[in-house]
């Protein structure tokens, strides 16, 4: 599809011109499309729809409850305070006033940061009408901590078995994030449902569960990161879009 | 749509009475006349939950086809859902009733020439030729490229063009 292509579908409907019109002569790719387009037939007339008495009335009980509604700045806010707070008090309730060594390298800071990054940006870029492009960055981050998440291992286990030592970590992170899951999800159903912002929501805030857990856990084998802190943090992000797919959506808007 | 946003009633009807028509008939088009009544209302009730979310330098157009589109994505994915038969298929008469539709004749075989087309075809052609979207418009109702939406509808009509002629040879 060459750029005279595209002027010819953006003229369609219009007089195309001798220059255009020479080129859909030659064009094999052209000459189906402007044909297409006139069989496609007249528009049709716009039938009169009438606005029923039920909408009607729906409409105005519901603009009589709620002449105005909070933007979706309130909600995202919202949702960003639930993280922090609950990745915050989770921390200090499984650190009992100790935490475990963090290694202050490069990647261990960039790792920090994005953790935290992601608790307060992602539910503004999840819930935010537009912006295509920053939901797809947003997960790019997310792909990039996950692999600092395993670079940045120490190394250094605990002795405890791989099982034994790793299902209290899985279940915790299920269990501090389960909250900012679930509301995440509930305010998604405001709006049309839409997969990428799903997994935004589901990664911010499962991160909540992964910031407790990271800070807490001294076992720094690769292997264990992966299996009961990564894997988890993904697992709750696909329960998270498979349940919004299965919520009924309040409102179609994106 | 401002006044909408104020708690207008009378902003909602106006909306309503410029756009319900075109919307029912772009919702016609695709998942049949059956639905669309109760589609339109969902899609301006959408508009009404919605109104905050709605940017005030962005048109309006593009953003009620995008509900009107994703009303009608989760109507159909429900549909699916519902119908599959013990195979995991949808059944020929639950399929052929979601994309019948009572045109005249020569209406009838375009119908059904587009509903042959993939979706992702035949959203950008029905905007275009029957509702004068722009492509920039399109792209926008459809949060893909401009340049996307300009493939999409290039390839469409493409195809449309060859399955125009099948389906009239054998009439």
């Amino acid at each position: 599809m060459t750029g005279t292509c595209r002027q010819v579908l953006e003229r369609l409907g219009q007089p195309l011109g001798p220059e255009l019109s020479a080129h859909v002569q030659r064009c094999e790719l052209c000459k189906p499309v402007v044909e297409s387009y006139e069989l496609l037939g007249a528009q049709p007339p716009a039938n009169l729809v009438p606005l029923s008495s039920r909408l009607h009335s729906t409409v105005a009980s519901e603009l009589a409850q709620h002449r105005t509604l909070p933007t979706w700045r309130r909600p995202a806010a919202l949702l960003m305070a639930l993280n922090v707070v609950v990745a915050l008090a989770a921390t200090l309730v499984l650190a009992h006033g100790r935490f475990a060594v963090v290694h202050l390298n490069p990647s261990a800071v960039t790792l920090w940061v994005l953790l935290v990054g992601l608790l307060v940006i992602g539910p503004w870029i999840a819930l935010i009408p537009r912006h295509r492009r920053a939901r797809a960055v947003m997960l790019g981050l997310c792909l990039a901590l996950a692999g600092l998440l395993i670079g940045a291992a120490s190394g250094i286990g605990t002795g405890a078995g791989f099982i034994r030592g790793g299902i209290g970590c899985f279940v915790t992170e299920g269990a501090i994030s389960l909250l900012p899951l679930a509301i995440g999800v509930w305010m998604l159903t405001h709006s049309a449902f839409h997969p990428g912002r799903t997994a935004v929501v589901g990664l911010s805030g499962a991160a909540a569960g992964l910031f407790a857990l990271h800070s807490h856990c001294e076992n720094g084998l690769a292997l264990h990161l992966l299996t009961f802190h990564l894997l988890p943090w993904l697992a709750l992000t696909g329960l998270a879009i498979w349940t919004r797919a299965h919520l009924p959506s309040r409102s179609f808007a994106p | 749509m401002l006044q909408l946003c104020q708690g207008d009633m009378h902003g909602f009807e106006s909306l309503f009475q410029r756009y319900g028509p075109a919307i029912h008939e772009y919702l016609s088009r695709w998942v049949g006349p059956a639905h669309a009544d109760d589609l339109t209302q969902t899609t301006f009730m959408s508009v009404l939950r919605g109104r905050r979310r709605f940017d005030a330098n962005a048109k309006f157009r593009p953003w009620l086809y995008t509900i009107a589109t994703n009303a009608a994505r989760d109507l159909l994915r429900r549909r699916r859902a519902e119908k599959l038969t013990a195979t995991g298929e949808p059944s020929r008469r639950e399929a052929a009733a979601v994309t019948s539709i009572d045109f005249d004749e020569g209406a009838e075989v375009v119908h059904r020439a587009l509903a042959k087309l993939p979706e992702k075809m035949r959203l950008p052609i029905l905007m275009h030729r029957f509702h004068n979207l722009s492509f920039a418009e399109i792209a926008e109702a459809l949060d893909i490229s401009e340049s996307a939406a300009k493939v999409r509808a290039h390839r469409g009509y493409k195809r449309l063009r060859g399955l125009l002629q099948k389906l009239r040879e054998d009439e």
